[in-house]
This record gives C-alpha cells, structure tokens and sequence, in this order.
C-alpha cells in the first residue's frame, strides 16, 4: 500500500515540522521541502509504469511509434515541470516556480511547430494559385 | 485495405492515448497547452493521406517533431563530416602507398633480372564513383620504368605502364619488351594480362645497347 507510505511520511514530517518551528524555523523548512521532493521520487517509479504501459500497448497496436513518442514526451515535460514548478513553491520562490511553468508550457508548444509547418504548407499547395 | 486499417488504428490509439494524457496530466495549467498540442496532431494524423499526397516531405517532418535542433548541433555535425572525411582520405593516401610500395618490391628483382629495367615509380589510379572496397575500385596502376642505373648510364627514360582492369585500351605502340614487361607484372601481381596496357612515352631507345 503505496499510499499509506506516502501519507505516513508526509504527516509525520507535517508534526515534525510543527515541532521543530518553534526552535529552528529553518530547519522546518529545510524538512517541508525535502519530504516534498522525497513523495516526488517515490510517484516518478509509477508514472515510469504507466509510460512503459502506453508504450507497450503502442508496440503491440503497431501505431506509428512517432505520435506515441510525442505524446510521451508531453508527459514528461509536464511532469518535470510540475515538480520543480511544487518544489520551488514549497521553498518560497513563487517567481522561479512561474517561469518554470513557462518553460514547461513553450516547450510543449514547440513541439506543435513541425506539424503547423506541414500543414500550412499543405492548405497553400491545396489554393489553387 | 492495409492502408485504411492502419489509419484507423492509428486515429483510435491516439485518441485513447490523448485522453489518458489528459488524465495523468498534474494540473490545470498545461492542460491548455497540451490539448493545443494533442488537437493538432489529431488533425494531422486524420488528414495524413491527404498530407502524402500533397507534400513531399511529411513523413521527415512528423519524424522530426519535439526534435530541437539549434545551429550549434548542425555546425557540430558539419566539422565532424569534414574531419571525417580528411580521415578518410588521408587513410586513404596511405594504403595506395603502401600497396605501391608492395607492387614495387614484389617485382622489382624480376624485373631487373629479365629486363633490366627497374621500377621508377608507381601510381595507382582509384575509381571515386565506385562503391566497392578498394582493391576492386582500382581503375589502373601507371608504372614508371626506368633502365638500371647499374650500366653505367643515367638514363631516365620513363615509361607510362597502364594497367586498365575495366576494360582493355586499344594499345598504341606495342612492342617485344613491353610485353614481355607487361607479362611479367601481370603474373607477379595477378592483373590478367588482357587487361594489361602498356603505353611508351618517348621510347624509341628502349632496348638498350
């Protein structure tokens, strides 16, 4: 039971942190964002599963292994975003959690360009001009 | 038939692939972008047929999505191409030579016991366009033959020996001494002589006194 180790971990450090604020407020803080980053670690194993399923899946469908790539990749830019984005905000800095979401949301879009590309190339060639 | 099948497949694994997306999908805020990015490469899947027939390039173009490449990859790629290449080349320089120096010395005695000639140079010609390996590729091997210095004399009368394996010259001066050169070197280095094509340049004293 994945989730109880989960939520185990992160009421105790939830009390420990309580404990420790009154005496060291640094050190709390310090903890808050390390039992954090620790959950993130544990969740990346099952999202590793999920991907490895879709993949599979793909292989076996006999899809074009391209769109599948793409869609994976997706994902993991999101969730890596996403991370760091809930880390940096657990540590205070609102500002670089803003930009890494940023970041995360112009690399998606990057990856439409090639498509757009085709595809507007494709509705000119369909003008009769 | 096969065609269709695999579009449709393609079309409905991609939808459920989408909607699993959106559902591993952390939180709202990519959900924008991504359904941006997933719609549009819906269309592209569904339009592909059309997209084949009206661009060449298509498939490159699928291939290389969520592929950055900046300017600094491509320079990268060009030095190694070109350091690539002088590698080869050079390598290439090295084995003529060295195979050169084998031709010489396997029928150097011989030829200075039968003829008394010897062997001023070699140089052997390669077919760029060719694909083969290289003993293959060779296209033909001039030998610069000289008199022996050992009579006495510094005569550097160079003959042009060419030894054409694709397809045989017609000949223009032939005469007793080249063919027995000829045949001589054709044994040693395993040309067959009807390929072999001996040209003389300026030799009209080529028997000796």
């Amino acid at each position: 039971m994945e989730i109880l180790q989960i939520t185990g971990v992160a009421l105790i450090a939830t009390f420990l942190a309580l404990i420790v604020k009154e005496q060291k407020p640094n050190f709390a803080f310090l903890l808050i964002v390390f039992t954090g980053s620790a959950i993130f670690l544990f969740l990346v194993d099952q999202i590793y599963q999920i991907i490895s399923m879709i993949q599979k899946l793909a292989a076996n469908a006999k899809v074009n292994l391209v769109y599948v790539e793409t869609i994976l990749k997706i994902i993991g830019i999101a969730y890596i975003a996403e991370f760091a984005a809930q880390i940096t905000k657990d540590a205070g800095q609102g500002a670089i959690a803003s930009k890494i979401e940023l970041g995360g949301k112009i690399l998606i879009l990057a990856m439409a360009i090639p498509i757009l590309t085709v595809m507007i190339e494709t509705i000119i060639r369909l003008i009769p001009g | 038939m096969d065609f269709i099948k695999e579009w449709i497949t393609n079309i409905i694994i991609f939808i459920l692939l989408a909607t699993v997306l959106d559902m591993l999908l952390p939180n709202s805020s990519f959900q924008k972008y991504t359904k941006i990015v997933t719609g549009l490469i819906l269309i592209a899947i569904i339009l592909s047929p059309v997209m084949k027939l009206f661009t060449s390039d298509f498939e490159s173009a699928i291939a290389s999505m969520g592929q950055f490449h900046s300017l600094e990859d491509e320079n990268i790629k060009n030095s190694i191409e070109f350091q690539k290449k002088e590698i080869q080349a050079s390598q290439h320089a090295y084995i003529l030579e060295t195979m050169a120096v084998q031709l010489k010395t396997a029928a150097e005695e011989e030829l200075m016991e039968q003829q008394g000639m010897e062997i001023a140079n070699i140089e052997l010609e390669v077919n760029d366009q060719d694909q083969r390996p290289f003993p293959e590729n060779l296209e033909y091997v001039i030998v610069h033959v000289k008199k022996a210095e050992d009579e006495g004399e510094t005569v550097a009368v160079v003959r042009e020996v060419e030894i054409d394996t694709n397809a045989p010259l017609p000949s223009k001066q032939t005469s007793q001494n080249t063919d027995q050169i000829s045949s001589l070197l054709s044994e040693k280095w395993n040309v067959p002589e009807k390929s072999i094509q001996i040209m003389i340049e300026g030799g009209s004293d080529e028997h000796g006194q």
